[in-house]
């Protein structure tokens, strides 16, 4: 294999394996879906460009962290966003951040099965967001409710869901 | 870390949602930002519920959720569904239930309503029809219907209508001036393009001339009234309420006569026919008048708080009357309004759900704090014993700190009530405090024999009624007489968060003890304890105690106490 290929081959590999950690970094100080989206594809066209510079032996998604708060900063100094948190509140959140471990394969795991048992109301209600990506004033007017009550019924459903979660990674560390 | 305020967490996650869209309003965003400055716990728990939408995003629904698509995405039959589950079976919360098959998820109903109209109810109907023949020749001669909307049904439970032609199905509006509706049987839930909130019960007939009113002609509505629209009014024969922030129920009987019943807030009553005022009364909240066709005089009559039904959610096929929400039920495998199996409860080893059988042992040794995932509500179980060190009573780690040194063995299940025997061949018996029968439907109770504790989650029990507030748990604690009376005496204890709340040690036989706790909306554990006295005064066999014996304890009546939001 040659050095270009495998070079790529090494970078999608960790990408893959780190993306939503260092997506989930960006969203949290950047919470708007498409806000955030556009910050991890800069993100990511910057750590390929830097990719030579990593060392394979350290913390690809801490690294991938890093140049995400570069890109976050510069996003924010082009857009002017009206809904961007100030920089005390953005290091507080980034720090609390940096303590929160990694679990995402068995976190995937549990929320499925907790999608499992949620009511079919419930299930319709996310599966509609999710699934079908419909946007939420597409799902009031099938539903015949307000926005804001659909807002806070899937704010429900998704409090209902991180129980669920938590009980079920209480659960598997207590085995 | 200390827990985030149950409203707290609403608060941050409401505006998540609708940040995460890009379309929040700038007092929102500012609110979300004060609540997250300088507050760790506020700041993991949002980042806590954004790592949940993330990974509904990141979930691969195709190839991971197929065992959820069993028709839930078929377009047509979504349409069918949509929160009108007409052929579900449904709750009526006002009735004892029939033996029910137990239920893994407390939010699934599995028991048949028996309706139950009453005589008066037919009487009503029947009489209705001829003030209803007076109205439709009142609508043929009145000016076409507009087409402009005053109100919207946005949910249903059993609704069957008399109207010629369409019946309204959720989703569809109501038009200003529109014929009268009759609702046969069944509950609807309406909202007034203003914002009032109306149920009605069935049968009742009605009309919505405008968006600021509903004429009752007769029947039951529960009307909630936000704060913006003050003023709203229902109309009856005799009488007219008109809103001034609040929540009332009004019923019109076939004569005309009615009731008003004020829930919360002020309301003023008019006492005649339109235009024929005869007199005027305030209503304040836990008020309740009685106003008569003929004269139309008015007297206070007794508020009975569970008269209308005020919240409705046909997803849970849910009807609140204002009943508390049974612990028992729950312990039984039921959604805390009836649906649980009496007799069936939760090993104290594993957590799961068991039908009641005489234990083989006498007594068994206890493990630590166990998890109970199949049930929401239920937080987990223990076997209490403070001699071994502090006692976990909840997922979140906290302890019972002055859990008193037990044996560390428990006898049987802990039970949504039933009938016990002692042993193999002692006869099965009630449970009785107080000289009551306890530990069935109509008189529920948790049996916790000694040593058990239960720990209920009551953030799981708000999420999955968002319109309730929790107010109180109450109960009253004492050993069945009916159990063994070699050595009963046991402690009972009540923690909320790990925090004694309150404790009864050395209840012997004849002692019940009334629990009135409050709860507020920071409150996120509540445990129910039930220990062994001690060997001081024990059953002892060949130099051996048994403080467990007889201890037959009981969490008799063990309702949280609910109230709505609104």
């Amino acid at each position: 294999m040659n050095p270009e290929t495998e070079k790529v081959q090494t970078f999608v590999t960790f990408l893959t394996a780190h993306q939503s950690r260092i997506y989930s970094f960006i969203l949290s100080l950047v919470p708007v879906f498409h806000e955030a989206d556009d910050i991890m594809q800069e993100t990511t066209k910057m750590m390929w460009v830097l990719f030579d510079q990593f060392d394979c032996d350290t913390d690809f998604a801490a690294w991938g962290i890093k140049i995400a708060r570069f890109r976050i900063l510069e996003y924010r100094r082009r857009n002017k966003s009206r809904f961007a948190f100030n920089d005390e509140l953005s290091q507080e959140i980034a720090d609390r951040f940096s303590h929160r471990n990694d679990r995402t394969k068995e976190y995937l795991s549990f929320l499925k099965n907790c999608i499992q048992k949620l009511n079919p109301k419930d299930q319709t209600l996310i599966l509609l967001r999710y699934q079908q990506n419909l946007k939420v004033k597409e799902i009031s007017a099938q539903l015949g409710k307000s926005v804001q009550a659909v807002y806070q019924n899937i704010a429900r459903v998704q409090e209902l869901l991180l129980s669920c979660v938590r009980k079920s990674i209480f659960l598997d560390e207590t085995k | 870390m200390t827990e985030l305020d149950f409203n707290i967490r609403q608060e941050i996650r409401n505006c998540v949602c609708v940040l995460l869209d890009g379309t929040i309003e700038e007092a929102q965003f500012a609110r979300l930002h004060q609540l997250l400055e300088n507050n760790p716990a506020a700041q993991d728990y949002y980042l806590d519920f954004l790592e949940v939408s993330v990974s509904l995003r990141k979930l691969d629904w195709t190839l991971e959720m197929e065992s959820c698509d069993n028709g839930i995405l078929d377009q047509e039959l979504w349409s069918q569904l949509a929160y009108t589950e007409k052929n579900a079976p449904t709750v009526e919360l006002c009735r004892p239930q029939p033996e029910a098959v137990p239920s893994a998820n407390p939010k699934l109903v599995v028991t048949q309503s028996q309706r139950h109209i009453s005589k008066l109810s037919l009487v009503s109907v029947f009489t209705s029809a001829a003030a209803m023949l007076l109205l439709l020749c009142y609508a043929y001669f009145t000016p076409q219907a507009s087409s402009e909307p005053v109100a919207v049904m946005t949910d249903c439970i059993d609704a069957v209508w008399g109207n010629a032609g369409a019946c309204p199905k959720t989703g569809d509006p109501f038009l200003k001036n529109s014929t009268v509706h009759t609702l046969l049987s069944g509950v609807v839930k309406i909202e007034s393009l203003l914002g009032p909130e109306i149920i009605i019960e069935g049968p009742s007939l009605f009309e919505f001339p405008d968006m600021n009113k509903v004429i009752l002609h007769s029947g039951r509505i529960y009307v909630d009234v936000p704060k913006n629209a003050i003023g709203y009014s229902v109309l009856a024969p005799s009488f007219t309420v008109i809103d001034l922030g609040t929540s009332f129920g009004v019923s019109v009987d076939a004569d005309g006569s009615g009731d008003v019943l004020m829930f919360s807030g002020q309301a003023s009553l008019v006492a005649g026919r339109q235009g024929q005022t005869k007199s005027s009364h305030m209503l304040t909240e836990g008020s309740a008048k009685r106003v008569f066709a003929i004269g139309h005089q008015v007297e206070d009559i007794p508020f009975v708080s569970t008269t209308f039904v005020r919240q409705m959610d046909s997803g849970q096929n849910l009807l609140w009357r204002g009943q508390p929400l049974n612990l028992a039920d729950i312990v039984g495998g039921g959604n805390g309004f009836g649906t649980g199996q009496i007799g069936s409860g939760i090993d104290p080893l594993t957590g799961e759900l068991k039908p009641y059988k005489l234990p083989e042992v006498t007594t068994s040794i206890g493990g630590g704090f166990t998890a109970v995932d199949w049930n929401a509500f239920i937080d987990g179980i223990f076997v209490p014993d403070g001699g071994s060190g502090p006692v976990q009573v909840s997922t979140k780690g906290q302890v019972f700190e002055d859990c008193p040194d037990t044996d560390g063995v428990f006898w049987t299940l802990a039970l949504n009530g039933g009938r016990i025997a002692d042993f193999v061949d002692s006869p099965i018996v009630s449970l009785v405090l107080g000289g009551n029968e306890y530990g069935t439907r109509q008189r529920p109770a948790i049996f916790l024999h000694s040593n058990l504790g239960i720990t209920f989650d009551l953030d799981a029990v708000r999420n999955s009624m968002p319109d309730f507030r929790i107010a109180e748990f109450r109960s009253l604690c004492g050993i069945s007489s009916t159990g063994p009376q070699r050595f009963p005496y046991a402690d009972f204890w009540v923690l909320v968060d790990g925090q004694l709340r309150f404790s009864r040690e050395g209840v012997g036989a004849s002692d019940t003890h009334p629990v009135s706790i409050p709860i507020t909306s920071s409150d996120r554990f509540l445990t129910l304890v039930a220990t062994d006295g001690g060997t001081d005064v024990a059953l002892k066999e060949n130099n051996i105690s048994y403080p467990i014996d007889s201890d037959w304890c009981l969490f008799a009546e063990p309702y949280l106490i609910l109230d709505s939001n609104n």
